[in-house]
This record gives structure tokens, C-alpha cells and sequence, in this order.
């Protein structure tokens, strides 16, 4: 090897020790391999409610920065993350005094659609939004958690704080009203 | 036999997942050969599954980090004060706030240059951009320019990454391995984050090195560095050297010649908490380790300054402006001024 120019940070583990050293940068490094899948999780939990999603993550982050010396790697570090996360988003909606209606997910997300992005591909991702914005939060959850980062059910139950019988039981029920509110995409 | 279809049914999804156990998975599979609703179901789930893949990640907005980050600065314990202090807080941290964002949005950051040296030619070339990570091999060196304010030039087996291009700050993290900078900008555009501590430029040449634990050293070969963590501060000169170690930040500076027994001492004291290694330290101060001692002071208890105070003065003159009483209370400005006349002597 001469020189190398990469965008893939070390192993995870090696990640986990520098934060637990208090190493400003690998909490930054942290932050940039799950920021988006933390705030995507609490935009999709305040039903696209960006400023309740932004505080939401910041707390998650400085949980989880401030007990990172209690991971003991009895779980994967995501799922360990991903749980911070879901209870934060659980406690926050608790704290709110008036209940938030539904907001309209479809609408564009803050970035800049890439050129490549096809019209059809992005009326498909606002509907898949739409559909999931409409799922109860713990069905919602299940799915997010699943394709975001691959999951597997018992990671998810460890997540949501469930049985592995229970996320079967609410992911094929969240995919059956997905497939009835997007049926008419099919073989578009 | 509904019950029966419906054991059946509400396995499908798990069955497409691959989540079964082996003989529940048989009986799905040998229920799907003879049932053409169950199979119709399977490929219903199939196409919302992957819809559902398509559910979008929202980027996070460049505000959340330095929100996290403003988080991380604020102390755990917030200290009673006056009202009057508390508007003056809030005023600086909107300031601090809107700063943040308007950084936040700035346009893209311009990527540094690294050219591949083979002896004094260059063997290659590419660039780095903001976030992205230089790796060079066993024997490979690569210079980097950064910006129009110096040059850095890292060593094999070494890690760094570019973290702000920015006019006014120009950031590179240094995770392992070694690199030597030159930098002819004004003091504080350059800084190198560590796992142990950040080496701010004060317009210097100079190297860092930092092993796989973490724990790094600087040594200084023209003008001055400062190294700091967490409130903690080590000025270090030309000819001088510093250790540092992940959880302690910096540790004392101290000249290239002073007496192994004084160095080894020095990091007995900074990183193991060992107050015995402080006798060694005094004993082998030379008149130039005053600077050394000086430092000391404002990183060691109380209950052992008073010896550090009167081994400096006893080595260098303690100058006009310098009281016995100001620096053993860590006065700041007291000990920078005994450093500042300190450096006309060695």
C-alpha cells in the first residue's frame, strides 16, 4: 500500500474506546456513521416534526457520549445506540402536553434531491414516507429499524424492549398495511 | 381450516426473512407448494418489503452536531450565578449559536492537495476532502498542503483525517502515526486534534506522533505549540517536548536535554499521580527546566507548590509583576509572564 485516501473510519470497537477515552473526534466519527439513521428514526417518530426530531437526537448523542463507558459489548453497539434512541423518543413524547396530529411526511426532505434521482423513485420514497408516517410508532419502529440497518428480530426486540414473537407479529402486520396503502404502486 | 391458513399466514413475512427456525420454515414451505392465497399473501408482503426499503434516510442537519457538541462543552454542574451573568451567558451562547449555523451553512470546503514523496520526488498525487481519511503504508510519505498556510508531511503507518478546511480553521485529526507540520500563517489556524489532546499552531514547525493507544508526543522545532484538553494547557517552545495520554490531556513540557532521570520523573508525576516523582524533578531541574517548573504549578495541588515556587525561583529570577502568593494560587497571567521572560534565557 502507498497512500490511501478512504472514507471508512477503523473498527467499531477501536471507535468505542477512543469515545470512551473521551476522544472529541471519535465521538464526531460516532455521530457521523449514525447521525442520519438516529435523526431519520426520530423524524419518522415526531411524524416529521424536524425541530422535535433535531433535540431528540442531540439528546440521544449525549446519552449515549455520557454513558458510553457503561457499553460493555453485551449487545452490537447499534442496537445499544437504537435503544438510547427509542426511549428518548418515548420520553420526549411523554413530556409534551398537547398531542401533535400527524403531519404530512411526503413533503420533500431539507436536502437537495441528487440529479440522478428519478422522478419515480422520489414520488415512490414520499409515499413510502406517507405510508409509514400512518403506522402506529411501535410498527413504524419495527420497519425503520429493519431496513435502515438490516436487523435482525431479535436485535429489534432488544431494541423496542419486546420478544422476537413480537416484532415478527408487528412487522407482518406493519407490512400488510404497507402493502395495502402502496398496492397501487406495485409493478409500477 | 382458517386458524390452520392463519398459523401459516402470519409467518409468511418471517418466512421471507429468513427469521424461522428449521422445522416451522419445512412446514411454511411445504404449505406455500399447495396454497395459492398463501402464496399470493408471500409475494404481497414481498413487494411492501421492498417498498419499505425505499423509506427514505434523512440526512441530519450540519446544526445537530455542534448542538451536540455545545452539549459535551457544558459542565455537568451548573454553578449558581446572578442573573445579570446568566443574560450574559445566554447572550454569548445565541451568539455562539448563530455563529455555529452560519458555518454550518457554509458552501463546501475546498479539499487539500497530497502529493506521494518518493525520497524528494513526488510519486503521486491525489486529494483530501473534508471528513475523508489519508492512510500511507510502511513506507510511504505523504505531503499534504494545507491551504496556503504550510505544509504537513505525514509519515508511514500513519492515520490522519481532514476535518476543517476553513479560512480561519483548518483542522486535521491525527488517529495514529506521525506527522511533522510547517506552518507561516498568523498563530491559531492550524490544529491537529488527538486522541489525548488538540496541538494548536502559534506559528511553528513541529511533530506529533501518537501510538496505537492513543497516547502521543510533540516535539517542537521552531516557534511555539500549544497543546490543550479539557481546560488543561501545555505551552510548548522550540527544543522542548510533550507528552500526552488519552484521559490526562497534555502532560508538562520540557526540554530535549534535560536529564533522563528528570523526564521519566516528570511522567510519573503528570500521568501516574505519583507525588513521590516529584522529588526527582526538583532535584534534577537545571536553571532552563524553570520552565518546566513553572508550568507545574498551575497542574499540581496546592499542597505542593510552594516546593515547585522555590525551586524555580531559586533556579531562574522571578520577574518584577510575579508574586510568591500569585503563583502559588495558579494566577494564569502571573505564570504567562515568567514563562514569557523565562524564554529570553534559554
Amino acid at each position: 500500500m502507498r497512500f490511501v485516501v478512504t472514507d471508512t473510519p477503523e473498527s467499531e470497537s477501536a471507535l468505542i474506546e477512543s469515545c470512551r477515552g473521551g476522544d472529541r473526534e471519535a465521538f464526531r466519527r460516532v455521530f457521523e456513521l449514525y447521525g442520519d439513521k438516529v435523526y431519520s428514526l426520530a423524524l419518522y417518530h415526531f411524524e416529521g416534526d424536524r425541530s422535535a426530531a433535531h433535540d431528540a437526537a442531540q439528546q440521544v448523542f449525549l446519552k449515549l457520549f455520557s454513558a458510553i463507558g457503561d457499553f460493555r459489548g453485551q449487545c452490537a453497539f447499534g442496537t445499544w445506540l437504537y435503544r438510547i434512541a427509542w426511549n428518548c423518543c418515548l420520553d420526549r413524547r411523554r413530556s409534551e402536553r398537547a398531542f401533535t396530529p400527524l403531519d404530512d411526511l411526503a413533503r420533500e426532505p431539507a436536502g437537495t434531491p441528487s440529479i440522478e434521482e428519478s422522478y419515480a423513485r422520489r414520488q415512490l420514497a414520499g409515499s413510502v414516507r406517507k405510508a409509514l408516517g400512518s403506522l402506529k410508532r411501535d410498527l413504524r419502529w419495527a420497519i425503520l429499524l429493519r431496513y435502515f440497518d438490516n436487523l435482525s428480530y431479535r436485535d429489534i426486540g432488544a431494541i423496542l424492549g419486546c420478544s422476537e414473537g413480537t416484532v415478527a407479529s408487528r412487522l407482518n402486520r406493519a407490512h400488510r398495511l404497507l402493502a395495502d396503502k402502496l398496492g397501487y404502486l406495485r409493478g409500477r | 381450516m382458517i386458524m390452520f391458513e392463519s398459523y401459516f399466514r402470519n409467518r409468511l413475512l418471517a418466512y421471507h426473512d429468513g427469521e424461522l427456525r428449521e422445522p416451522v420454515r419445512r412446514r411454511v414451505e411445504a404449505h406455500l407448494s399447495r396454497c395459492a392465497g398463501c402464496r399470493a399473501e408471500l409475494e404481497s408482503l414481498r413487494s411492501a418489503a421492498e417498498m419499505a426499503r425505499e423509506a427514505p434516510l434523512e440526512p441530519a442537519p450540519e446544526s445537530l452536531w455542534a448542538a451536540i457538541e455545545a452539549g459535551l462543552d457544558r459542565p455537568v454542574k451548573a454553578a449558581r450565578r446572578p442573573v445579570w451573568k446568566l443574560a450574559t451567558a445566554g447572550v454569548t451562547l445565541a451568539l455562539v449559536g448563530v455563529i455555529a449555523l452560519l458555518l454550518a451553512s457554509r458552501h463546501r470546503e475546498p479539499g487539500w492537495a497530497v502529493v506521494e514523496m518518493s525520497g524528494k520526488q513526488p510519486a503521486g498525487q491525489g486529494t483530501l476532502d473534508v471528513g475523508q481519511w489519508l492512510v500511507t503504508g510502511p513506507s510511504t510519505v505523504a505531503r499534504v498542503a494545507v491551504g496556503q498556510i504550510g505544509e504537513v508531511e505525514v509519515e508511514p503507518n500513519s492515520r490522519v483525517r481532514l476535518l476543517r478546511a476553513r479560512p480561519a480553521d483548518n483542522r486535521l485529526s491525527l488517529q495514529r502515526g506521525a506527522i511533522s507540520a510547517r506552518i507561516w500563517a498568523p498563530p491559531r489556524l492550524f490544529f491537529v486534534e488527538t486522541p489525548s489532546a488538540v496541538a494548536v499552531d502559534l506559528g511553528c514547525a513541529y511533530k506529533l506522533t501518537v501510538d496505537e493507544h492513543g497516547s502521543g508526543l510533540l516535539r517542537v522545532t521552531l516557534g511555539w505549540v500549544m497543546l490543550e484538553e479539557h481546560g488543561r494547557e501545555s505551552m510548548v517552545p522550540a527544543g522542548a517536548v510533550c507528552r500526552m495520554r488519552p484521559g490526562f490531556g497534555p502532560g508538562t513540557p520540557y526540554f530535549e536535554d534535560a536529564s533522563p532521570a528528570f523526564a521519566s520523573a516528570l511522567a510519573r508525576f503528570d500521568f501516574a499521580r505519583d507525588t513521590a516523582a516529584l522529588g526527582t524533578v526538583l532535584d534534577h531541574a537545571r536553571r532552563r527546566d524553570a520552565f518546566t517548573l513553572v508550568q507545574l504549578l498551575e497542574r499540581t495541588d496546592a499542597q505542593h507548590r510552594a516546593a515547585i515556587y522555590d525551586r524555580a525561583a531559586s533556579l531562574a529570577p522571578v520577574p518584577a509583576g510575579v508574586t510568591r502568593e500569585g503563583a502559588l494560587a495558579g494566577n494564569r497571567k502571573m505564570l504567562g509572564h515568567w514563562i514569557d521572560e523565562l524564554a529570553w534565557a534559554w
